[in-house]
Formats: C-alpha cells, structure tokens, sequence
C-alpha cells in the first residue's frame, strides 16, 4: 500500500511568497484615470482604450450580485488593479529573472519537464513573463500567445472576437475584467489543426491584494482540436485578495475544444470568473474545472450551443474546506437544433467549508430535439458542513429530452469500517473514499494534474478526521 | 398512514408533520392559484411522510408550485412525488426544495419529479433544490422532463390503438404509477377524473 500522506511537505513547498519587485504598480483604487493609464501603459489602440472605460462605467452601474456567496467583504478600493513586473515579455528561458525561476522552481516544474510542454504562458502576477513556444505549433500555424501581445501582433483577429462571447454588461465581474483586464492567454487553433499535446499555461498572484484580472481568448477553427490546461498555486496570504479573469472561446464549425482549470488558490482569495464558449454546427466543448482553495469561488463555466449538433460538457470538482465557500456550477444554453449537453459535478464539504451546485439548463423553442444530463453528487464529511444544490431547468421546448439527478451523504461507515479492518487510518480510509468519489472526473485530467490534484487533496484531508 | 388532501393553501402556507401522514395536492388547487407555496415543517421526531402532486396542465391553467421539506427534528423521513402532463402551450413550474437543518440528524429525504410532455409549445420550470447543512443525513433528488415515447407510440399503435388511444394509455400508466401508493381510495377516485384518466 502507497502511503498516501506523500505531500506532506506541502506548505513548505508551496505556501510561499518571493519578494515583489515591480516595475511599475498603479495607486490602490480604481478611476477612469488608472483605467486609461493601464491602457497607455499597453500602448492599446484607441477602441481598446475606449472599451475599457465603457466597462468601467458599466462596472460602477451594476451593484455586487446578492446571490451566492458573501462578496461584502471586498473593499474594491483596497486592490492594485496593475502591477507590470518586468519591462519585456522574455524570450528564453535564460533571460527569465531569478526571482522567477525560483517560483516556478517551487511550483514543481522538472526543467526537462518544460521542454516538452506544448507551450508555457507563466503568468507572474500581470504579465506573461515566460512563453515559449515549441517550433511543432509555429509550423501548425498555431498561434499561443500573451493576450496582451496577441492585441498588438493580431489586432485585426482581436478585435473581430475580443468581448463576443462575454460582453462587459454581461456582469459586474465582467466588467470590471474589461475595465482592467492585464494577462491571460490569447489562442488560435488554425482550421483541421488536431493540437497532439496540452497548451499549458500557470497562473500565480503574488503581490498582496493583488487584483489578477486575467483575459483568455481562444478561437478553435473548424476542425481543429486542442486541449488548454491551466493550474494555479497561489501562496498563502492574510488580506483579501479578487481574482476575477474572463475567458472567451469560440468553437467553430466541426471543431473540439477542452479547457481544463486546476485551481488552488489561497484561503483569502476571492475568485469570481466569468467563463463561457459559443458553440457552433457540430463543434464540442468541455470544460473540466477543479475548484480548491480560495475564500468563496462563484464560477459557471457555461456553453451556449448556437449550432446544429453541438455538444457542450461540464466536468467539476469542487473541494470546500475551512471557512471555504465552493459556489460552481455549469451553464448549458441549447439554441439550436439536435444539440446536446452533460454536466457532471462532484462536491466534497469538510471542515465547516460549504460548497453549491448551482446551473441552469436552458432549452429555446428553436432547439428541436435537446438532450441534456446533469449529475451532481455531494459529500458531506462532517457536523459542521454544508451542501447545496440549485439547479435550473427551463425548457421551452416540447421535444427536449432533460435528466436531473442530484444526491448528498456522508462517507459510508461500512466503507471506512472495511478499509480501517484492512490496516488503514481513519484519516487514510476516509482519503482513499475521497478520492474514489471524485476518480471519474480526476480520470480525465493530464497525469501531471490528477497526481496533484489527489495529493492537494490528501493535503487538505490531514486534520480533517479523527 | 393517513392520507390528507390539501384542497386549500394552508395558514402562513407551513403545514406541520407531527404524525406520519400522506399529503396529496388537490389538482383543482393547483390549476385555480397563481402561485402554490407549501413548506412542510418536520419538528417532531421520527414522523414520516410523503407528498404527492400529480397534475395535467392545459394553455389555460398553468400551474406554479413550490413545495419545502424542511426537516428541523431528527430522524425524520420524507419523500416528495410530482408527476406532470404537459398539453399544447401549458406551462410547468415547479420548484421542490429539501431543506436539512444541522439539528436534522439522520434524516432521509427525496424527491422525484417527472414531467411528460404531450402537446406542443410547452414550457417548464424545474428547481429542484437541496440545502444540506447536517452530515448524518441521506437526501436526493431527480428531475426529468421528456415527451412521450415514439417507439411506445408505435409500439400500441401496432396493435390496434389510435394515436389518442395509445397517448392516453401511456399518461394512465405515468400517473397510475404514483396514484398506487395513495392509501385512501376516495382521494384516489377523486384524482382521477381531474388528470383525465377516468374510467378503464
């Protein structure tokens, strides 16, 4: 038998922060000035700029949404909206400070590691710092860059698509991402072009009360597949902290597109995002999202399925401990005919942490012939935790086929009673019970993150019994 | 167990479970209220109960019902029936919500909603919603909504039946499923007529 606390150096490893140094770093707050300083700084085109400060008016106008979790306790005037680290986007990995390196160091990335990697957009604090591509996309025609140097180098591809899919009246944290967005990935899958191996791409906050308003924007051609992978460690820190980042994508006729999150991020942080794809004739798109860590996450990555035959999948796991709020949930918008969804969400509650499921499922009247499942599965581990479920369901449509399943328990006795009988700890049976429940989802993540994923798990389960 | 028809929205609309019972919505309330809101307060340990809502909705009486189980006792049970019909243009809405206190320990509770979908230009709602806050506690809930089956169609329709014919014997069979488990035979004959599926 493996023994299962192999991470317990964890904190040590990962609860970290590496001195801030910054080039340049916007006052505390948020005006039109620093909205358009942000703009200058980028040296934006003049829409760009005009756009942010219509988000920004926008962002003022929308009061906090009253659903959901607690989000009276952000003070938006207590947020550095921009912090630019370095003056250049660096082009090897020899340039890249050392201050960097060492953080990635931490994170855990083997060099010979990297190499193979499809491409590295590290996002160190605002800035993709690090990117490398390898000649195989070049050749592709595969375009994998930093959003901000995608509006500089594609103006034309940008513009045609940036804010399509999430408009910034879309929501408050929409908004205020269009308002002072900094960062993200920007992707371009060219038509037939099947991606081999993941785009990767690591997110980090590292200055206090940074705001990390990350932008991503993928466009996958018709016919072509790529698989986009992004996973976050955020060190520990005391004061509050918002993440709030959009992504956009664009599935194109006949085309597949998966995203993949594996989000960790610190105690304190607020993490509000916005994501969502338009879906066209017989296009698929899955998100497998991974919620851990933060204060409260509110996040529903969502598909709107515009074409005929289009197919939309949402695989999420969301783990809520100590004074944790884990509010996920997916979106399901069938808009035109023979399309179809599934959704899949695994919650575990422990330590007082409260996680919801919250969707919808929509079904328009020209969407003949919509199939839909959704299965939410929770699991309470303790007294002092909560679950809940709030799934929508509005069919306007008379040939809809729609299935709900939902449940919630505890982690059997009997389970934990055989496993215990077998040599193993409480804490030991009820880890291997955890991980077992979540499994079909973790199943379907890149190795490197299902490994991490069930070792932040074990992690976050030492304490927790007995 | 008794059976109790809820023929008319109840005081502050809680009904409070202190004996086992089993509550079943009168299809004539449903249809005549804008909106039908019931929570069912479990305050008394070990009671169990079962709510039954069975309904066919025609364009002219849509019907918007929401019910609570809210469990506050301990070792309370709790299983929420609602079978829907949808004719031509009808509208369903329905939201059954499972509340679990943390005082609710070891408390089982369902529930089960099916809509059929029989005409055309229909419309549902559907929220089911579980709000858990105890952890020794069992507690689920499916929802579907479909149109009736064409191969079951055509499989009676093989057989002799008209289309009328083999529609009507499907809805019987997707209410007759839960009109079973009605103990008291004069609700079960009363219902009958109101969701259009009398005599044999």
């Amino acid at each position: 038998m493996q023994d299962i606390k192999l991470n317990s150096n964890y904190k040590s490893k990962y609860g970290f922060n590496v001195k801030e140094d910054f080039v340049f770093k916007t006052p505390k707050g948020l005006n039109e000035d620093i909205v358009s300083q942000i703009s200058a700084m980028k040296h934006e085109p003049e829409w760009m700029r005009e756009l942010r400060l219509k988000a920004y008016s926008i962002f003022l106008s929308k009061p906090n949404p009253t659903w959901g979790g607690d989000l009276s306790k952000i003070n938006y005037d207590d947020i550095y909206y921009y912090l630019k680290p370095a003056d250049k986007e660096e082009k090897s990995w020899d340039d890249v400070p050392q201050g960097v390196k060492d953080t990635f160091e931490r994170l855990g990335i083997p060099q010979a590691e990297r190499e193979h990697l499809a491409g590295v957009k590290a996002q160190f604090d605002s800035e993709v710092i690090y990117g490398s591509l390898m000649a195989e996309l070049e050749e592709q025609g595969v375009i994998f860059l930093g959003t901000d140097d995608a509006l500089k180098k594609y103006p034309e591809i940008f513009e045609q698509y940036f804010g399509t899919v999430i408009p910034a009246a879309d929501n408050k944290f929409a908004a205020l991402n269009t308002a002072v967005w900094s960062g993200g990935s920007f992707v371009y899958i060219p038509k037939g072009i099947h991606v081999k191996r993941p785009l990767q791409a690591y997110f980090r906050i590292n200055a206090m009360n940074m705001g990390q308003f990350e932008r991503t924007l993928i466009i996958a051609d018709e016919g072509s597949y790529a698989h986009y992978v992004e996973g976050c460690t955020a060190p520990v820190y005391s004061k509050d902290s918002l993440h709030s980042a959009v992504v956009e994508v664009i599935v194109k006729p006949g085309a597949r597109f998966r995203y993949t999150t594996i989000q960790n991020w610190s105690n304190d942080v607020y993490n509000l995002v916005t994501k969502r794809a338009r879906v066209e004739k017989n296009g698929v798109m899955e998100w497998v999202d991974g919620n851990l860590g933060s204060r409260l996450t509110m996040k529903y990555p969502s598909c709107y399925l515009v074409g005929e035959g289009a197919h939309g999948e949402v695989l999420s796991i969301a783990y809520a401990g100590k004074h944790q709020h884990q509010d996920a949930g997916a979106k399901m918008v069938h808009l035109a005919p023979n399309t179809s969804s599934t959704i899949i969400s695994k919650s575990v509650s422990v330590l007082g942490g409260r996680s919801s499921y919250r969707g919808l499922v929509s079904v328009t009247p020209t969407a003949n012939n919509a199939k839909c499942r959704v299965e939410c599965d929770a699991l309470i581990l303790d007294a002092e935790s909560a679950s809940d479920t709030y799934p929508t369901m509005k069919i306007d449509n008379d040939t809809a086929q729609i299935e709900h399943e939902a449940t919630v328990s505890k982690v059997g006795e009997e389970k934990l009673f055989y496993l215990m009988s077998r040599g193993l700890t409480e804490a030991e049976a009820m880890g291997l019970v955890v991980s077992g429940f979540i499994e079909p989802i973790v199943k379907e993540l890149p190795l490197e993150y299902a490994v991490e994923l069930n070792r932040l798990i074990e992690l976050e389960m030492e304490g927790s019994v007995g | 167990m008794r059976t109790i028809l809820i023929d008319k929205i109840p005081s502050k609309n809680i009904i409070e479970v202190s004996s086992s019972a089993q509550y079943v919505f009168d299809p004539k309330l449903l249809k005549g209220q804008d909106v039908v809101e019931v929570e069912f307060l479990f305050n008394t340990p070990g009671v169990t109960s079962e709510i039954i809502a069975l309904y066919s909705c025609d364009e002219l009486s849509p019907v918007k019902l929401r019910t609570s189980a809210r469990h506050v006792a301990r070792s309370t049970s709790c299983n929420t029936v609602v079978r829907a019909v949808l004719r031509d243009n009808s509208l369903s809405d329905y939201l059954g919500k499972i509340k679990i206190e943390k005082t609710a320990i070891d408390t089982s509770s369902f529930l089960d909603d099916a809509v059929l979908v029989v005409g055309k230009g229909t419309h549902t709602r559907s929220d089911p919603i579980l709000e858990i806050e105890a952890n020794e506690v069992k507690a689920s809930h499916g929802s579907t909504t479909g149109r009736v089956d064409e191969s079951m169609l055509y499989y009676l329709e093989s057989r002799g039946l008209t289309r009328n014919e083999a529609e009507g014997l499907i809805v019987r069979g997707f209410f007759e499923s839960v009109l079973g488990n009605i103990k008291e035979a004069s609700v079960k004959n009363y219902l009958e007529p109101l969701l259009g599926i009398g005599e044999k």
